[in-house]
């Protein structure tokens, strides 16, 4: 049963919008675990191998969400994990550096909440 | 045929002399004495010729007659006088005859050839042997009327070049009496040549006794050297004088000749074309762009004061120096390349844009414009412009492009700032719309993040008006009132007595009740915007200290960290609108128009706002408010007894 649990891991400095995606994404099966910035991020993703990481790209600190992207997807440990990309970044360059960071997808803030669960279903299979 | 005695000269006498048997002593006297007058006469250089008065045939003739006439002897005696003597002569000569006088004329001989010879002549009567003869000597001057001749012509040049002048010309003697001048002299005073001779110039110019003061042909004949001077006249002109001393064979001097040159016109073309220099000169050296001038190699050969502000230059420093030379190395071989460009195809140009470099070594942009100038053969001569210092221009239009890049990206950040609380307010809605699945617990705790971020929205949406009505010059909305510096304190306790930062901070507020007036709101703003930026730009549990004290006549506030501080440069900048000074780090929020509306706020108050920051070791932020006028606290407030706000 264990092994069944999706893990998703949401990496925001927004703490209200890390309780919305929290509140969004819950339900049977899943685990949601929260990081603040990027090193705590990575750090987590490398201790808990996710299934999904819904990633900021404007985050505080050394490291920003595509440095994130960039990390887990160079590491083989943690390149498995899918990328939601979330961002209030609208432009078509911002969109098109995440894809070439390693995201799987790509969202902006503010976003569908039915259209976010579908993309995060997708992507876990 | 018996030859007549006179017929063979002195040689044929002394021939038949010897001929002769015997002469008595007496006789050979005599005829010596006629050899010797016989060689006088042959010798004499005039022609002597002797005809009997009552047939007017010769009977004699000497050498120099036989000669000059070209008759051989023989041919000449019994020849008429009429073959010879032209007709006007043979009136004189009968006069003569009949009256005995003797008198000399001017004629003119008849020589066999038909040529003539013009002579002075001589006829008288003489008689011996009771017959009576005519006596004709007569003298070549072929050679004096040749002399007298060009004397004339010459005379008669001279006098033409002398009468044809304009210029005056008064020829004086020593005693300064006329001796000579010419038409222009006497046409100028309306007098002839005669009525000026023997009279002084001063009288008759002048209307004076004596010469004038520093008269130069006075000068000229004490001197005898040449002399000029200018003169006005009575009537208003004005004459160019020049005198030079004549001097005789012997190098004495004479006299002077004065010459006189009306140069009123001149003078007066002159001074309209000085004035008109003059004009011209201010006008180039008033305006404030530089006036140049470069000849056919580019060196300048004309350069207007006015470079001293642009470049720091004296004229003459520059003069002789080429345009590329004021150029910072790096422009000069682009700039030179360009000016031949143009030279060579003779072309105008304007607004070329360049940098000089100031004699102080600072850079100035320039912007030249020229045009070429010719010779009347169309030679280009080289070039003439103006150049103006853009400097100022350039730094505003960078400053533009800044400002504006500024504003593009403040409106990029405010709609990405705007978009942030939005996710939260549509993400909880969206959920709060489907309220089935959620406790009464979730539903007001989503609900306090909607209305949370929706002020957070109405905030960034009042700084906007806020910047907006200061952009457009209207100024805060100002409400003050008297209030204690203790209650702009208290006003923060939602801040750092409730707030999750609440440990962080300090509060050493002294003189806290000293009274101000100011609106409260306002400055809960400033104490808002200092204290957020305390805790974005420092790591967490740093200390964040808020102190007072009364300082002078103001109320002096501080706010410190213990942050990632600033550079210098981002620190004279803070204040800026729109600026971020961590624009690199988007994730720390907002609009950039926070400090430059505190700022505002402060100095709408009348007081003052500054910086103090380095990197890595943190930021302080002092302000200062005026204290409130004693006279408002007497009339307005019960002062000390009741600090806080009425």
């Amino acid at each position: 049963m264990e092994a069944m649990v999706k893990k998703i891991l949401i990496v925001d400095d927004q703490p209200e919008v890390s309780r919305l995606l929290e509140v969004i994404l819950r339900g049977e099966g899943r685990q949601l675990l929260i990081a603040k910035n990027g090193e705590e991020g990575c750090a987590m993703a490398r201790s808990v191998f996710p299934d999904l990481i819904l990633l900021d790209l404007m985050l505080p600190g050394s490291i920003d969400g595509y440095e994130v992207a960039r990390r887990l997807k160079m590491d083989p440990a943690t390149a498995g994990a899918h990328i939601l990309v979330m961002t209030a970044k609208v432009h078509e360059q911002n969109r098109r550096e995440a894809f070439a960071a390693g995201a799987d997808d790509y969202i902006t803030k503010p976003f569908d909440v039915f259209d976010l669960q579908a993309r995060v279903s997708r992507l876990l299979g | 045929m018996k030859r007549h005695l006179f017929q063979s000269g002195s040689e044929l006498i002394r021939e038949e002399l010897a001929g002769l048997p015997t002469v008595s002593p007496e006789f050979q006297v005599y005829l010596e004495q006629l050899q010797r007058f016989r060689t006088l006469l042959d010798h004499a250089n005039d022609i002597i010729l002797l005809a009997r008065l009552d047939s007017l045939r010769i009977v004699d003739a000497n050498a120099s007659a036989c000669r000059q006439l070209r008759y051989p002897c023989e041919m000449l005696i019994g020849m008429p006088v009429e073959n010879i003597v032209d007709f006007e002569s043979l009136d004189w000569l009968e006069a003569a005859g009949e009256e005995g006088e003797c008198r000399t004329i001017l004629s003119r001989l008849l020589l066999r050839e038909g040529a003539e010879l013009p002579v002075e002549v001589l006829f008288s009567m003489e008689e011996f042997a009771d017959t009576s003869y005519v006596v004709i000597v007569a003298r070549d001057i072929t050679e004096r009327l040749r002399a007298e001749e060009v004397l004339k012509r010459s005379e008669w040049e001279k006098a033409l070049i002398l009468e044809s002048t304009q210029e005056l010309i008064v020829f004086h003697d020593t005693e300064m009496r006329i001796v000579w001048a010419n038409r222009a002299a006497a046409e100028s005073v309306h007098l002839s040549h005669e009525q000026l001779q023997s009279r002084s110039c001063w009288e008759i110019w002048r209307q004076r006794s004596s010469p004038c003061n520093n008269c130069p042909v006075v000068k000229s004949i004490c001197t005898g050297l040449p002399q000029s001077s200018e003169v006005v006249s009575p009537d208003g002109k004005v004459w160019l004088i020049r005198s030079y001393p004549a001097r005789n064979a012997e190098g004495e001097v004479e006299g002077a000749v004065e010459l006189c040159l009306d140069i009123t016109e001149r003078k007066r073309a002159e001074e309209a074309l000085e004035q008109s220099r003059k004009q011209f000169r201010d006008m180039v050296e008033t305006i404030s762009d530089w006036v140049w001038e470069v000849d056919s190699n580019g060196a300048y050969t004309y350069v207007s004061p006015r470079i001293r502000d642009l470049l720091g230059y004296e004229p003459a420093e520059v003069v002789g120096k080429t345009p590329f030379d004021l150029m910072p190395e790096s422009e000069r071989g682009g700039g030179a390349a360009l000016f031949w460009e143009l030279l060579k195809n003779r072309e105008a140009f304007s607004s070329l844009e360049n940098t000089n470099r100031h004699k102080d070594g600072h850079l100035v942009v320039i912007e030249t414009s020229g045009v070429p100038f010719f010779d009347e053969k169309n030679n280009l001569l080289g070039y003439r412009g103006v150049d103006r210092d853009v400097t100022v221009r350039k730094l505003a239009e960078q400053a533009l492009r800044e400002s504006d890049r500024m504003k593009t990206e403040f409106i990029s950040t405010a709609a990405h700032e705007l978009r942030t609380p939005l996710t939260s307010i549509l993400g909880f809605s969206q959920i709060l719309l489907n309220p089935e699945n959620l406790s009464a617990v979730e539903q007001k705790e989503f609900l306090t993040y909607i209305h949370q971020q929706a002020k957070t929205l109405s905030d960034m949406v009042a700084d906007l008006l806020d910047i907006a009505r200061i952009e457009s010059g209207q100024g805060l909305a100002m409400r003050k009132e008297l209030c204690a510096a203790r209650e702009l304190v208290t006003q923060l306790a939602p801040f750092i007595q409730i707030g999750p930062e609440r440990s962080r901070f300090s509060l050493a507020i002294a003189d806290e009740g000293a009274m101000l007036l100011v609106d409260k709101g306002k400055i809960a703003e400033v104490f808002e915007n200092l204290l957020s930026n305390a805790i974005k730009y420092s790591p967490p549990a740093t200390p964040i200290r808020i102190s007072g004290e009364v300082t002078g006549g103001s109320y002096l506030f501080s706010v410190a960290d213990r942050g990632i501080g600033m550079t210098p440069e981002q620190v004279v900048r803070v204040f800026d609108k729109f600026y971020r000074a961590d624009a690199s780090n988007t994730a720390t929020g907002g609009l950039g128009l926070g400090m430059s509306i505190v700022r505002n706020i402060i100095e709408a108050h009348g007081g003052k706002i500054w910086v103090e920051s380095e990197p890595g070791r943190g930021t302080t932020v002092q302000f200062f408010l005026p204290l409130a006028d004693p006279d408002l606290l007497e009339n307005g407030s019960n002062g000390e007894e009741n600090p806080d706000c009425r």
